[in-house]
């Protein structure tokens, strides 16, 4: 519970400053606006999400790209929050959320292609490491 | 280097003494390989006592407050706490590797990483554990990376 509110409080931090600038936004350029109580409720929901999505794909648990999938399953949610909050100020064409769906599941899939291959990096240098470590000891042996 | 053996029925415990110029680079390795073998701790199954020694110890792992020490194919309660043993092993290829578990540097067979950034290590007798990615630099220093 602990990592997760840490994990909340930083999400939350990240998730209001793009709230705000969509709000200030819509406000000058619409002159519409915005509830603050609304707004910030909104990015108190969004953190949730994404924290707990956070916490899911770090999971130790299951098979991480069933965990890399219900990640990105939990995020889902956040975008009807955010149609909720800005309606069609921001959201103008029905189907523009599952263009937004769409565009995020890319965004992730290449974050997670590029993670994957700085890991697997990592991941080779041990074991290249530990090859080495068990050559010298088998040298030493002799 | 001379390396001299000599037996004798007469001898109750191996004692291994260093004889050198300088204690440099290479004396300070020897000791601590020796260290290794040196460090015993006990372990208990169904109320017996047992001596385990370092190199028969795959991993240690801390559940529900408790130390259990898992040999190729036996786990054993150690009554001690992680960070004792942490101590204890301290110049022995034993390592933290996660908030749970100490680790055998010596029984690892390969690592290998999944899509979320995962860290696994599998053993030698086929056994999988999860490295943390906080310990990954003493792990690599450890098989002797430049890290940390």
């Amino acid at each position: 519970m602990k990592k997760y509110f840490n994990t909340f409080v930083k999400t939350f931090f990240f998730t209001s400053i793009p709230m705000l600038l969509l709000s200030m936004y819509i406000i000058r350029v619409l002159e519409i606006n915005m509830g603050y109580i609304r707004v910030t409720i909104g990015a108190l929901i969004i953190s949730i999400f994404i924290s707990f999505a956070i916490r899911v794909f770090k999971s130790e648990k299951r098979k991480g790209y069933v965990n890399a999938i219900l990640g990105y399953i939990i995020i889902i949610p956040t975008l009807f929050v955010l149609r909720n909050i800005f309606g069609n100020y921001l959201f103008t064409r029905v189907w523009a959320i599952y263009i937004i769906i769409l565009i995020i599941g890319i965004i992730y899939g290449i974050a997670l292609f590029i993670a994957s291959k700085k890991y697997k990096t990592e991941v080779d240098e041990l074991n290249r490491l530990l090859l080495d470590k068990e050559n010298s000891d088998d040298l030493e042996e002799e | 280097m001379k390396i001299r053996v000599y037996e004798s029925p007469e001898i109750e415990e191996t004692e291994v003494q260093i004889h050198c110029k300088k204690k440099d680079e290479l004396v300070f390795e020897i000791e601590k390989t020796l260290t290794y073998f040196n460090k015993v701790i006990s372990g208990k199954i169904e109320g017996r006592n047992y001596t385990l020694i370092p190199s028969q110890i795959y991993y240690f792992d801390s559940i529900d407050n408790k130390v259990f020490a898992y040999t190729k194919d036996k786990v054993f309660e150690v009554n001690m706490k992680l960070y004792q043993l942490e101590d204890i092993f301290i110049d022995t290829p034993l390592i933290r590797i996660n908030k749970s578990m100490i680790l055998n540097v010596k029984k690892i067979k390969s690592f290998r990483t999944s899509i979320n950034g995962r860290m696994e290590a599998l053993l030698r007798n086929n056994e999988k554990v999860i490295i943390s990615r906080k310990y990954v630099p003493i792990l690599k220093s450890k098989l002797g990376g430049k890290n940390v």
